[in-house]
């Protein structure tokens, strides 16, 4: 038998546990903190709570008009996660399954549109929204946040489409099928972890977007949870526990759904189509 | 009835052309076999025939009609693929059914071609499993059954049996063969394998850079091969090739001097042609065709390495003039590296060749 020094896993582990405590104590010193009080948190912000009293996420839920930035918030990012995945689904099939001449170009254009920054554009968009009314229209601002997230997800979509056997289109061209049945019914089932993948990347990028929203869901009735959180912090500012409990608010639920989706988003990152060919 | 030919097509991507032009006609119910090394062409040539690529010149007819531009499900054909291609996502059954599916097939009549194929490929236990359930051999047989529920005109085989082991490749090669039997259909094969070739083609067509070298039955490729690659691809061992010159011609023999072997001249009776006394030649003679005898002019050569497959050994011989050959050795079991061993070449199998390759 081979013995194995365990000095270097146990530093491994070591270093990784030390980096999980850093990771999470920011967000657990949130945590303990919104069950606290202002003044107990001045005092001493690492101490435990007294008690789990839910007052600080009562007032931060009513301060933060969260009832309406919740469903704002999903309408949001529902919006731009099936706009992205959808038309970056249907974008990244033909551009990673046709020899295209000018895919050089397509790239340099998508990077482009990645490295220029938003604010180029956001008056004019403003002033257009403006003119089209669709001002503090959740559906519209989506639009724009997914044709920013676009870009990146066509990429990653495509890099996965790469990872499916070409026999398989051939396969169904074979049997009959037209491109767009191969897609549907071929090609689209078995991305459905990079598609899972782009859903999660662009749900994060969503639900946390402040310059777009902020620009273009304006109005209480547009707030969203990221807007009313900020708006938030400038009425109530002086109470860090009622801070604490709304900055609760809006991280909880995209945690919850990113843990639902961990798993396949894992699957999404190291797949690949095991039982597809040869095995 | 099922019938295809290939007139003059051609295919060349940009500048480079990988399938010369050429012509094959392929009788109703025949088992016609595509061989040759990688890179030579012949799957692009399948895949021509399926549809999947495009067809730079010439024309592709089925059953006498036009195919050249049409898409796969126009031509009525069928294809098996190397990496069996099965749809990961589905079971066996909706892997066999999609073709139907997506043809518009009514469910029940679906259903009912999904279970005859499964029954005549001893599918029907796997029907509910997914493709990565299955052993290699049973995935091969849904990409076959996948093939069949259509009742294509043609079926095409793309290099099938290469991803199997040794075992299941003989045992799915009878049940390709017994296939045809049953479905009287005309199937194309491709694969490199020359055995596969041989133990299933009714003919060969051998390619090499794109080109036709020969078609025939296995039979005739094998016992008069047209040039030395296609002598020295099909058989194994290789065919062995000694250079030598003409020395004598008659009517219907020449006379050969293969300086390597040993002095005087040997009976070649295999002529296509007459050659001029004094030109320079390569002779091929097979393993097979090198008896142990004593009479002249034999040869006498050391074995060096023995290959001993049970029934069947096969010496690698040096001569002292410096030619290296292999030889089938049936009764003389007491061969050992070291012996010396008198050789005779057989005078009606003695092939001879041009320089260029071209037999003679």
């Amino acid at each position: 038998m081979i013995r194995t020094d365990p000095r270097p896993a146990l530093l491994a582990r070591l270093l990784l546990g030390l980096m999980v405590l850093v990771s999470l104590a920011p967000l657990l010193l949130v945590v303990i903190n919104a069950f606290k009080s202002h003044a107990d948190i001045v005092e001493n912000p690492l101490s435990l709570p007294h008690s789990l009293a839910s007052t600080n996420f009562k007032t931060a839920w009513t301060g933060g008009n969260f009832s309406v930035g919740v469903i704002n918030s999903v309408l949001l990012t529902g919006t731009t996660v099936l706009v992205a995945v959808v038309f970056g689904a249907l974008a990244a099939f033909p551009l990673a399954r046709r020899r295209i001449v000018i895919w050089k170009l397509v790239t340099l254009y998508f990077l482009c549109s990645v490295t220029v920054p938003i604010q180029l554009f956001l008056f004019p968009m403003y002033f257009l929204y403006a003119r089209l009314g669709l001002l503090g229209n959740v559906f519209a601002t989506a639009l724009i946040i997914a044709a920013i997230n676009l870009p990146l997800s066509i990429m990653l979509l495509r890099t996965y489409i790469l990872t499916i056997p070409t026999e398989l289109d051939d396969a169904a061209f074979i049997d009959g099928a037209s491109p767009w049945q191969t897609f549907r019914y071929v090609i689209l089932p078995l991305m459905k972890p990079g598609c899972v993948t782009v859903a999660v990347i662009v749900s994060l990028n969503t639900w946390n977007e402040f310059l777009i929203t902020s620009t273009f869901q304006q109005g209480d009735a547009g707030f969203t949870m990221t807007l009313g959180y900020h708006a938030m912090a400038g009425a109530m500012s002086p109470d860090l526990g009622i801070m604490m409990a709304g900055a609760c608010i809006v991280i909880v639920p995209i945690i919850a759904f990113f843990l639902f989706l961990q798993r396949l988003f894992i699957d999404g990152m190291t797949a690949g189509t095991a039982g597809a060919v040869k095995g | 009835m099922a019938t295809l030919d290939l007139q003059n097509v051609e295919k060349h991507f940009d500048s480079v052309r990988v399938i010369q032009p050429l012509d094959l006609s392929v009788v109703h119910g025949e088992f016609v076999v595509f061989v040759g090394p990688s890179g030579c062409g012949k799957s692009t040539l399948l895949r021509m025939i399926a549809g999947l690529e495009s067809v730079s010149s010439g024309t592709i007819r089925i059953d006498g009609k036009d195919v050249t531009n049409l898409p796969p499900v126009d031509r009525n054909v069928a294809m098996v693929f190397q990496n069996y291609a099965l749809y990961p996502h589905m079971t066996v059954e909706e892997n066999i059914d999609f073709g139907l599916r997506i043809g518009g097939m009514p469910k029940a009549q679906r259903r009912e071609k999904v279970m005859e194929a499964a029954r005549i490929l001893k599918l029907e236990a796997y029907l509910a499993r997914k493709p990565k359930a299955l052993s290699g051999g049973q995935r091969q047989r849904v990409a076959i059954g996948r093939a069949i529920v259509k009742k294509p005109k043609l079926f095409l085989f793309d290099e099938p049996l290469s991803n199997l082991d040794a075992e299941l490749r003989f045992q799915t090669r009878l049940e390709i063969a017994k296939l045809h039997q049953d479905l009287d259909a005309t199937m194309i094969f491709v694969t490199h394998d020359q055995v596969e070739a041989m133990t299933l083609a009714d003919r060969i067509v051998v390619l090499r850079d794109g080109r036709i070298e020969q078609i025939g039955t296995p039979m005739q490729i094998y016992d008069d091969p047209a040039n030395v690659f296609v002598a020295g691809f099909i058989g194994s061992p290789k065919m062995n090739f000694l250079d030598a010159s003409i020395a004598a011609v008659s009517a219907d023999r020449a006379w050969v001097r293969i300086p390597t072997l040993a002095p005087g001249d040997y009976e070649c009776r295999t002529l296509w042609s007459r050659p001029a006394v004094g030109t320079e030649i390569i002779v091929g003679v097979r393993s097979e065709h090198i008896d142990e005898s004593s009479s002249a002019p034999a040869v006498p050569a050391q074995i060096s390495i023995l290959e001993r497959l049970g029934s069947v050994s096969y010496a690698y011989v040096e001569t002292s003039h410096g030619a290296r050959l292999s030889v089938e050795r049936r009764v003389q079991r007491g061969d050992q590296v070291g012996n010396i061993i008198q050789l005779q070449l057989m005078p009606e199998r003695i092939f001879a060749f041009a320089k260029t390759g071209e037999r003679l």
